[in-house]
């Protein structure tokens, strides 16, 4: 075999050295350059010169108070099926991994119904339930010891319909994003902590969790954004969240598309504020995993 | 020779039906260094974590100072500890891993700080100047900052080798500590263990490493299909093996060792 000394090599000139490298331009790079411009253009073109828009209506009701209002209990929707969602997703993914056989069946049963049935027909049975159930009653199953009992339709307003229904379905879902992001951490951490002497919840509460969250932060925006545009669901059962509202403006003026456009816009608006929220949050939660320019090391003491 | 301060009597334990300690005999004197060394699937690992309780025993003994660990007698039964007193004991054990098992999103210092803050309910000050002297006699004072993604293997090691001591156990477990280090790495991890033999301290060492088996330690036990084969001093197994099995294996030590 013959080597190949240093001085055999080929080298650039010592005035080359300098100069930046940069990557190959192919005959694909511009074609998909000019797709990509014409696309552009024509749907500025179609946005601006269709007739059918009807941007003045858009302006004119863009800030409309009743638009307001629905913008306004979309959010407060949103809000509350969230936390009701993220803290009963907590109690569904402790059932599931639970030890006793028995409630991790009945959370693996909360789950299953939930995934199979679909989001509409469960806000539609919540807020039918007063057909199924008239009174809603807490007490000793099988005695006839009674602590509290009310009239369903008292309970199940629109509004407790939607949130209690947005909330079950968001709870099976949470649940299993939970339950995904504590098992992707490593079984080593668990006997780490067993190992200087934590007990499983201490462990699970410093170190499992904190590694977890970072697992479960992008698909639990995503359940959470996809919650935000499900409060749409809701126009079903008559709540006036921001979709209803639209639809009532349209329902007298006959202005549909200007009208589904002022709500799509307001969808726009709030789910990227949304994302902006969950980057900030998923650069929190990245310690120890990203690169640092910089390291602050000590001195070694003498 | 000095009390025995661990002994373990017919250890059995098995994963569903499989047997991979199959009553197993050691007794560990304090100051001694143990090295367990042996094939692989022989359950030299098993039964290391069976020490501190990271496995739950399926039969014989294991007493630390006396005491029974992790079963207690009730009305004639032998009963599984209650979390509470299984936490308890472990403490007179810390672990090194083979992998480190470091947690990623603490720094050094944070993951020596964890045990003394979290568990011993140490002040503030007073664990961090006890973490820092740690990361200190492992050499890393100067990393204490840096996250284990940002330290080599062997760093990682040391660190792990802190934070254990940082919780003053009475006995110190290391579950192969250099098999998953780069060749140029293992010196320092052993180096550190070697000083930890200096002060007394008290060892058991699964290895690999024959450096580790043959000039460290005062006990080689060596382990075949979940029994112990032979133990004695490190002369007589890898110089005049009683048995055939430790004849073999050392053999393959050697043979390992000349690549």
């Amino acid at each position: 075999m013959t080597r190949v000394t240093d001085a055999q090599r080929p080298t650039l000139p010592s005035t080359e050295l300098t100069t930046p490298h940069i990557g190959r331009r192919r005959l694909s790079w511009w074609i998909w350059g000019i797709v990509g411009v014409i696309v552009v253009a024509g749907a500025i073109d179609f946005m601006v010169t269709t007739p059918g828009w009807q941007w003045n209506v858009v302006g004119a009701y863009i800030f409309d108070p009743e638009i307001l209002s629905g913008v306004f209990y979309t959010i407060w929707l949103t809000v509350l099926s969230a936390v009701c969602g993220l803290i009963a997703g907590g109690v569904v993914a402790v059932l599931r991994m639970s030890e006793n056989p028995a409630l991790r069946a009945a959370g693996t049963v909360f789950v299953w119904l939930m995934r199979a049935i679909p989001a509409l027909v469960v806000l539609l049975f919540v807020f039918f339930l007063g057909a199924l159930v008239p009174e809603l009653t807490l007490g000793i199953p099988y005695t006839d010891v009674t602590l509290i009992s009310v009239k369903t339709n008292d309970v199940i307003t629109k509004f407790t319909a939607a949130l209690i229904g947005l909330t079950l379905i968001q709870a099976a879902h949470v649940g299993e994003i939970y339950r995904g992001g504590i098992l992707s951490v490593s079984k080593g951490q668990h006997e780490a902590g067993g190992a200087i002497g934590m007990t499983r919840a201490q462990s699970m509460r410093r170190i499992i969790m904190p590694q977890a969250i970072r697992v479960i932060i992008p698909p639990l925006s995503n359940e959470l954004i996809t919650l935000f545009k499900n409060t749409s669901l809701v126009s079903v059962i008559g709540f006036t969240e921001l979709l209803t509202s639209v639809q009532l403006v349209y329902g007298r003026t006959y202005q549909t598309i200007p009208m589904l456009l002022v709500a799509c816009l307001w969808y726009l608006f709030l789910t990227s504020i949304a994302m902006l929220g969950q980057s900030a949050l998923e650069k929190h939660f990245s310690r120890g995993f990203v690169r640092r320019s910089k390291v602050q090391s000590l001195e070694e003491p003498a | 020779m000095n009390e025995p301060v661990v002994t373990v009597r017919g250890l059995i334990k098995k994963f569903h039906d499989v047997a991979v300690l199959r009553g197993v005999d050691l007794t560990l004197r304090r100051g001694e260094v143990l090295s367990v060394i042996g094939p692989s699937g022989s359950g030299k690992s098993t039964l290391l974590r069976c020490l501190n309780q990271l496995e739950e025993v399926d039969g014989g003994e294991i007493r630390h100072n006396g005491e029974l660990l992790g079963i207690e007698t009730v009305k004639g039964k032998l009963m599984r500890l209650r979390e509470r007193d299984i936490v308890r004991q472990r403490r007179a054990f810390g672990m090194v891993f083979q992998h480190f098992n470091l947690f990623p999103h603490m720094t050094a210092l944070e993951n020596v700080l964890e045990g003394p803050t979290q568990v011993r309910h140490m002040p503030k000050t007073e664990a961090s100047e006890l973490a820092r002297a740690e990361l200190g006699r492992v050499g890393l004072a100067s990393h204490a900052n840096h996250y284990p993604a940002e330290l080599s293997g062997g760093q990682q090691q040391r660190v792990a080798i802190a934070r254990a001591l940082a919780l003053r156990p009475e006995i110190m477990l290391f579950d192969e500590p250099t098999s998953a280090l780069d060749p140029e790495l293992v010196n320092e991890v052993l180096d550190v263990i070697r000083g930890l033999a200096a002060d007394g301290m008290t060892m058991a060492i699964v290895t690999h490493e024959m450096n580790l088996a043959q000039e460290m330690s005062d006990t080689v036990v060596v382990m075949d299909q979940g029994q112990v084969v032979e133990a004695g001093a490190p002369q007589q197994i890898f110089l005049a093996p009683q048995s055939e099995r430790t004849e073999r294996f050392v053999a393959k030590l050697h043979a390992a060792q000349q690549k």
